[in-house]
């Protein structure tokens, strides 16, 4: 900069005496150049927090879970509450209403059958991480819901056609769901890492069920209860 | 509107989007100088785009297009924001916003560019789809001009690609949704109406199905507009013919409120 404003001065031709102090010199290049940052590192955010998790066991963890799944509840009926907006009124609030049900059937039904299969096979999973492994699962489909929600109600509000709408409206939910399986098959499956060959196999049969059981069940939930796609008038 | 900010914008698109991501202090003035570009850029090339038809449809082109810009922003961040967390990348909605707007700033300065260019086209006699496909291939350069920015904000770590076809995907469909219903842009110079908004019809996933269905069914057809029929040998043919020049006549006249 110094240079520059030199330059600059002796080209207007009226160039100040030259400082007696000689400046400091610049730092090395590499410390200025800020160190590379891992991508999932950072600023604290609503999404990190809402998605990660404390130490298992760790006092007070429970309540965190329970927050965690009241939040990403919330988030789905937000969902819900755009794609109410096509035939507006109390479809609104039925929408809002229905979208939630879905992760809270999988995680009340699902999960706790899941929990007792993979302790048949004594797999290294206690209900602490279950419960954990399903409140990520649910935060991340609420998470994925919440987010589509304003674009999804452009979607619902503006396609003229009802299949269009319910294509649309349809297509968010399995993106949400096919997150929200995602992130509960990669916490609950951590632990099983470092149980023998057979136990691993046979916890891995048990979570292709699940994952089938979740989807079928998340389907007939959404399909019967939401308006959208002519359940619950 | 920062002088400095916008060189950055166009020479540096890594050192911007480190900016962004890191919640870096001068993210004001990115948003700023941003949100500056996309209404500048985006306005001038809307403006170009309804000068074909002229009157009116310059300043309906104008307005719209940054409202097009700025509507896709709006709703497609929340949904920015939920898929880079899920996909290893919890950033606040802070950091997503500044990025997103970051990068349409720079399509919005490609587009900008592509303008004058645009217009001394349309000046010179360019047909009406000419200039569509003209005006697409300025927008995909801008696109790609903004992607870079966006794939560079990802930083390093697992997930980058998927995150940048999430992103891609989402902001493709919501964007594409919002002009849609955003049409006319494009009108012939004869139209006599100029609607500032087209009577809602379909949607843009609709629209994209049906063109795609209709090029597939004509692709195979030998019929040709501007070439000679060659004599038919039947009386099917000859109907066949008549259909398709009807179908065609049709298209036109369904063009007539322009794209």
């Amino acid at each position: 900069m110094q240079a520059h404003a030199s330059y600059v001065d002796a080209l207007a031709g009226d160039a100040p005496p030259e400082p007696q102090e000689v400046t400091p010199p610049d730092p090395p290049e590499e410390t200025r150049v800020a160190p590379p940052m891992p991508a999932d590192e950072g600023t604290p955010s609503f999404a990190k927090s809402l998605l990660g998790g404390g130490p298992e066991g760790a006092p007070g963890a429970l309540r965190d879970d329970a927050q965690r799944f009241a939040t990403a509840l919330a988030l789905s009926a937000l969902y819900g509450l755009s794609i109410g907006t096509r035939d507006g009124g109390l479809s609104i609030l039925k929408h809002a209403a229905a979208v939630p049900l879905a992760p809270l059937a999988v995680a009340g039904l699902g999960v706790p059958a899941l929990f007792i299969v993979l302790t048949l096979f004594d797999a290294p999973i206690d209900p602490p991480a279950a419960v954990k492994a399903a409140a990520r699962g649910a935060a991340t489909t609420g998470l994925v819901l919440g987010g589509l929600a304003p674009a999804m109600a452009l979607f619902v509000t503006t396609s003229s056609s009802r299949i269009g709408a319910a294509f649309s409206a349809g297509l968010g939910l399995i993106l949400a769901g096919a997150f929200g399986l995602r992130a509960f098959l990669g916490a609950i499956g951590t632990p099983l890492g470092r149980a023998s060959a057979g136990v691993r196999t046979m916890s891995g049969f048990a979570l292709a069920g699940f994952a089938i059981f979740a989807t079928a069940l998340s389907a007939r939930v959404w399909w019967s209860t939401l308006p959208i796609f002519g359940g619950a008038p | 509107m920062s002088a400095t900010v916008l060189a950055r914008l166009l020479r540096a698109p890594g050192d911007i989007a480190r900016a962004c991501r890191d919640d870096d202090p001068e993210v004001r003035a990115i948003a700023a100088t941003s949100l500056a570009s996309i209404a500048l850029g985006a306005a001038a090339f809307g403006g170009v785009i309804g000068s074909f038809r002229g009157g009116a449809q310059i300043f309906y082109g104008a307005a719209k297009v940054p409202l097009a810009v700025l509507a896709t922003l709006a709703l497609s961040v929340p949904a920015f924001h939920a898929l880079a967390a899920v996909l290893g990348r919890p950033w606040p909605m802070r950091s997503i916003v500044a990025l997103a707007l970051a990068s349409a700033g720079r399509s919005s300065l490609v587009l900008l560019a592509f303008a004058p260019a645009l217009w001394l086209m349309l000046d010179l006699g360019m047909g009406y789809h000419t200039a569509a496909i003209v005006a697409s291939c300025a927008y995909a350069v801008a696109g790609f001009a903004a992607l870079s920015l966006l794939v560079r904000g990802l930083g390093d770590g697992k997930g980058r690609i998927t995150t940048a076809i999430a992103f891609i995907g989402v902001f493709f469909a919501v964007g594409g949704q919002t002009a849609w219903i955003l049409r006319p842009y494009l009108v012939r110079p004869r139209a006599t109406n100029i609607p500032f908004l087209r009577e809602r019809e379909g949607s843009f996933a609709e629209a994209v199905l049906t063109s795609l269905t209709s090029a597939a069914i004509y692709s195979d057809r030998p019929y040709r507009i501007d070439a000679p029929p060659a004599p038919a040998s039947d009386a099917w043919e000859r109907n066949q013919r008549t259909r398709s020049r009807e179908v065609l006549e049709e298209d036109n006249d369904a063009e007539e409120g322009g794209q």
